[in-house]
């Protein structure tokens, strides 16, 4: 170990003798990190900002738990997997719901959930601009703020005003049958910006009843108590055999998607990283040409194979290191860069439909991405060094000491 | 008297060539000086490579210090360098980038030593060879019979049996050649250490407790 350590300090002073031929190659080396971290970087930025903008427009923490299809049969949601879903693990509440639709006489087009009162005040904390929630078992519905409005606008229909709905069945052979119901508002949400907006809210039972499918729901609303877990629930929801939707959904694929530009930007970086390590391979070949003799002298003295492959090595880590500093500054300075003036020109450029990243940085440069870039430096010289090393190794000593 | 290098027999074919060693057989005992001349193209460097393992013979053997030499055995090889052998030679061959402290030490980094220990030893050794004062000094900044002595130091540092020169006043005038034979001379007394030196130049035989000649590939003492 102190071998080592008096090998790398012996190394620090051949590159000391050439200060300026080992600082152009690190910054060879440099050039290339630095392209990876600010692309790395870019691509960061953006994927975060996707990401937050999902989080500000979607509700992530409510899952959509459904049946499936598993090998052509279907797993259908029974009280005994509601059960299930509502003993997960970061579960904060879980009720059951049905979805159908009905339209109006007029065919305004109107979305309808089914749930019991209590798991709506459970899963959503519902605000009443007016009115009240449904009884249980009765056709006292909930408006949603904007289905109000609509109603109220295109139908002339109020709170408290009886209404008839159409619910359309289609029989086995596809022949749509109708089914009129009267329903009466009773009372309205205020606005939440998320889906509910535009529901009709009842009871879970009336709605189930007016439907001839044999189960009394057709999915499981889940609320989960934080963003961040919402995955591990997912993932559980999966093992029991059902399918989970819902707005992180788009995150994944934001993900996915981010993960792949990344992938395709950094490939492109890295090309400048090859012609670096290109660099670092002529100058240690150069070097090694130079000091043949030395080379030769050394293994005279006592030095074996292993040996001159470590000291080559050794220098080949110091400018893997000088490379990787230099080349985490140097991207940090190209974010800033990109932050500044690329981000006020893509404002300038785009105007108000980008105004979103005007709150946020352009390029994410985090503490994990210089760590990696620094690894990578440091991997690409020693691998770069293994030519000019193994080179070394194999010189004759007898011939290397002749040599001038 | 027991012997330090026993050659028998060494032959050095180069691929294709006239033999450029043909039968060398001599032995050579514990702390004796011995030089060796020869014409141009003789073969005394190559003689001398194979002694200090750093080329093997085409043919005949050789034993160092009572082992029998194994060329077919890189890692034992390397072991006989740094410990049986020390060399000295003609261009001096000191490290430029590093001082004559450092240079001095530089073989205990391959045959390890802790620092301290290196330091100790090579600071005695410069003591010895009368350069105590330019620890700090690189080869750029010694003249030739310094940088010898420098050399001569770093060729005692592993305390070898055998050490090995080339020439090695051979850049060197006639007063200083003399100075390092004479302190080469004084060495190997106080330490019993066998100097095999090879050089051009006749009257130092003087210094000698046996000269060789390498004639036609052959050695002979005069
Ligand atoms: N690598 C080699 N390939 C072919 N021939 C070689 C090689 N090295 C040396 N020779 C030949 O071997 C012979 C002996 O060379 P060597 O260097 O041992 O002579 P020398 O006695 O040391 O000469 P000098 O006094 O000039 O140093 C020479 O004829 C030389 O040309
Ligand atoms: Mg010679």
């Amino acid at each position: 170990m102190t071998k080592l350590l008096d090998f790398a300090r012996l190394s620090a002073r051949q590159l000391m003798k050439k200060r300026m031929r080992v600082l152009l190659t690190a910054f060879g080396i440099a050039i290339g990190i630095a392209a990876v971290v600010a692309m790395v970087s870019f691509g960061e930025g953006i994927r975060y900002q996707a990401i937050e903008t999902i989080r500000q427009q979607s509700d992530l923490t409510l899952i959509e738990v459904t049946g499936s299809i598993k090998d052509g049969t279907v797993i259908p949601i029974t009280a005994s997997k509601a059960d299930l879903v509502r003993k997960i693990p970061h579960v904060e509440a879980a009720g059951p719901v049905y979805r159908v639709s009905f339209s109006t006489l007029r065919q305004t087009y109107i979305d309808v959930l089914g749930i019991r009162a209590g798991d709506l005040k459970a899963l959503f904390r519902p605000v009443l601009a007016s009115g009240e929630l449904f009884p249980a078992s009765s056709n006292q519905v909930l408006l949603g703020h904007e289905l109000a409005g609509k109603l109220k606008k295109y139908e002339g229909i109020r709170e408290g005003d009886l209404f008839t709905v159409v619910i359309r069945d289609y029989n086995e052979y596809g022949a749509p049958s109708d089914r009129k119901l009267a329903v009466k508002p009773g009372g309205t949400l205020r606005a939440r910006e998320d889906a509910l907006d535009n529901l009709l809210i009842m009871d879970l039972d009336s709605v189930s009843a007016l439907s001839n499918e044999s189960m009394p729901y057709n999915a499981v609303y889940v609320r989960v108590d934080d963003p961040e877990n919402v995955m591990a629930v997912a993932r559980d929801v999966q093992s029991l055999g059902l399918t989970a939707n819902g707005a992180f959904r788009q995150i994944e694929s934001v993900n996915r998607f981010m993960d792949l530009v990344i992938l395709f930007l950094s490939i492109f970086a890295a090309i400048s990283l090859v012609v670096g390590a290109l660099m670092i391979v002529n100058t240690m070949v150069m070097s090694v040409y130079e000091r043949t003799r030395e080379i030769g002298v050394s293994m005279a003295l006592g030095a074996s194979q292993g040996d001159v492959v470590t000291l080559i090595l050794a220098e080949c880590l110091y400018i893997g290191m000088i490379g990787g500093i230099l080349g985490d500054l140097l991207g940090i300075f190209f974010s800033w860069v990109i932050n500044t003036a690329g981000k006020a020109y893509l404002l300038s450029q785009t105007g108000n439909l980008f105004s979103a990243f005007a709150r946020y940085d352009l390029a994410l440069v985090t503490p994990g991405i210089l760590v990696a870039a620094f690894l990578v430096a440091v991997v690409l010289s020693l691998v770069s060094g293994i030519y000019p090393a193994f080179q070394a190794a194999r010189l004759n000593p007898v011939e290397a000491i002749r040599h001038t | 008297m027991c012997t330090t290098i026993e050659a028998d027999h060494l032959g050095k074919v180069y691929r294709g060539s006239i033999p450029a060693l043909g039968e060398a057989s001599f032995t050579i005992g514990k702390g004796e000086f011995v030089t060796l001349i020869g014409r141009s193209g003789s073969g005394k460097s190559t003689l001398l490579n194979i002694l200090g393992c750093l080329d093997s013979p085409s043919s005949g053997s050789l034993t160092l210090d009572g082992e029998p030499v194994d060329f077919r055995d890189p890692a034992r090889l390397v072991s006989i360098r740094r410990q049986k052998i020390g060399f000295i030679f003609q261009q001096f061959n000191l490290l430029p980038h590093l001082t004559a402290q450092e240079n001095v030490e530089y073989p205990m980094l391959f045959n390890y030593r802790e620092p301290e220990v290196r330091a100790r030893t090579a600071g005695g050794l410069l003591e010895r060879v009368g350069l105590d004062g330019r620890r700090d000094h690189y080869p750029a900044e010694l003249s030739g019979g310094e940088q010898q002595r420098v050399a001569i130091a770093r060729a005692l540092v592993s305390n070898p049996p055998i050490i090995l020169a080339d020439e090695p006043t051979g850049n060197l005038d006639q007063k200083t050649s003399g100075e390092i034979f004479s302190l080469m001379q004084e060495i190997g007394r106080e330490r019993k250490a066998t100097f095999f030196i090879v050089t051009h130049e006749r009257e130092f035989g003087e210094y000698a407790d046996r000269s060789f000649r390498l004639v036609d590939g052959k050695v002979t003492a005069i």
